[in-house]
């Protein structure tokens, strides 16, 4: 590693109070032989205590308390719907094998509905590819109305 | 006689992530506590006002609590969740300047369709809790900055970390989290001296 990189190195571990006892030492002497060294030590010195004293303002508890309402809604909802989704599904699928396999349904009947249940099945399925589709390049998605 | 400290000990990350994968909301809920401000400030690093911030927090969140079964417990917790807000945060600023680029800033000019110059966001100044010309002028150098110099800054002065917790967060070796400290610290000294 260059020379310049470590001494790098080392300003930051001393403006950092990162050395130990011994390094710290060692580097407190040769700050002394070499003045130039020493200046852009205080001048790391003076800029880390400016950014100490630079305090960005945080959320405040309500703000938090809201935040958690909202976080813990969306993981609620998020197991909710995919419940829903699953159930919906197998009792739809079931609901459709015990219509087609009935004997007291007769067969137009039977033609009627599962047409019906395709069909919408299809109709569903082709809105949400193309609404998956054209939200990849939907330029307002973002835009909050 | 036991204090009430040493009765309530602190469960560990690994503990609470074993119980929130097995359904426990308040297990959840503390780690959640426990990270959120540190998460605040790498989304702020990376978006600029409060509100965004939150927001990243929020859906880095959602996305952690989604993968906790994938995480692997020998491997401390935030490390892997830093990624996560980052890649978020990330992700987000290149819909937006994908977004940008094809509409609002797109102009003629003289019959050719130009793009307009639309300067980079700056922190928010309502973030300062003291607003002296000083730390104005810190602010807006700090945002001058580059994404990895302005991550490693958050890092160290606002979510306080150690240059041995700092390697970790980026796995990158301690070398590594002080020469890039300096080259970040050098470019905001150059600039608050402009400034100043």
């Amino acid at each position: 590693m260059a020379a310049d990189e470590r001494q790098k190195q080392m300003i930051m571990a001393y403006v950092d109070d990162e050395l130990d006892a011994a390094e710290r030492d060692a580097f407190r002497e040769q700050m002394a032989t070499d003045p130039e060294l020493a200046r852009e030590v205080t001048e790391f010195q003076n800029l880390v205590a400016m950014t100490k004293a630079l305090k960005l303002k945080e959320p405040t508890d309500y703000e938090w308390d809201r935040f958690w309402g909202s976080l813990y809604n969306r993981m609620e909802r998020g197991s909710g719907w995919a419940l829903f989704a699953l159930g919906g599904t197998l009792l739809i699928a079931y609901a459709m094998f015990e219509f087609m396999r009935a004997d007291s349904i007769e067969m137009p009947w039977k033609l009627g509905g599962g047409g019906l249940f395709a069909g919408a099945g299809l109709l569903f399925l082709s809105v949400l590819r193309g609404r998956l589709r054209t939200m990849k390049y939907d330029r307002y998605r973002g835009v909050k109305r | 006689m036991c204090t009430t400290d040493e009765i309530v000990r602190e469960r560990s990350d690994a503990e609470l992530i074993r119980e929130a994968r097995n359904g426990d909301g308040a297990s959840f809920e503390e780690l959640v506590h426990r990270y959120r401000r540190r998460a605040f400030f790498a989304a702020l690093s990376f978006m600029r006002n409060q509100e965004d911030a939150l927001d990243i927090v929020q859906e880095s969140f959602m996305k952690a609590f989604r993968a906790l079964g994938d995480f692997d417990l020998r491997y401390p917790f935030y490390p892997w969740f830093h990624k996560i807000v980052k890649n978020t945060a990330l992700s987000l600023l290149r819909k937006r300047k994908r977004r940008r680029f094809f509409s609002l800033n797109r102009v003629f000019r003289d019959g050719e369709e130009q793009e307009m110059d639309v300067p980079d966001a700056t922190l928010d100044p309502a973030l300062l809790t003291d607003k002296s010309q000083t730390n104005e002028l810190l602010l807006k150098a700090l945002s001058e900055l580059g994404e990895k110099e302005r991550e490693i800054l958050f890092l160290r002065h606002f979510q306080e970390l150690s240059y041995k917790e700092i390697a970790q967060v980026l796995q990158i070796p301690i070398g590594t989290v002080m020469s890039r400290l300096y080259h970040a610290r050098a470019k905001l000294k150059d600039r608050v001296e402009q400034y100043l």
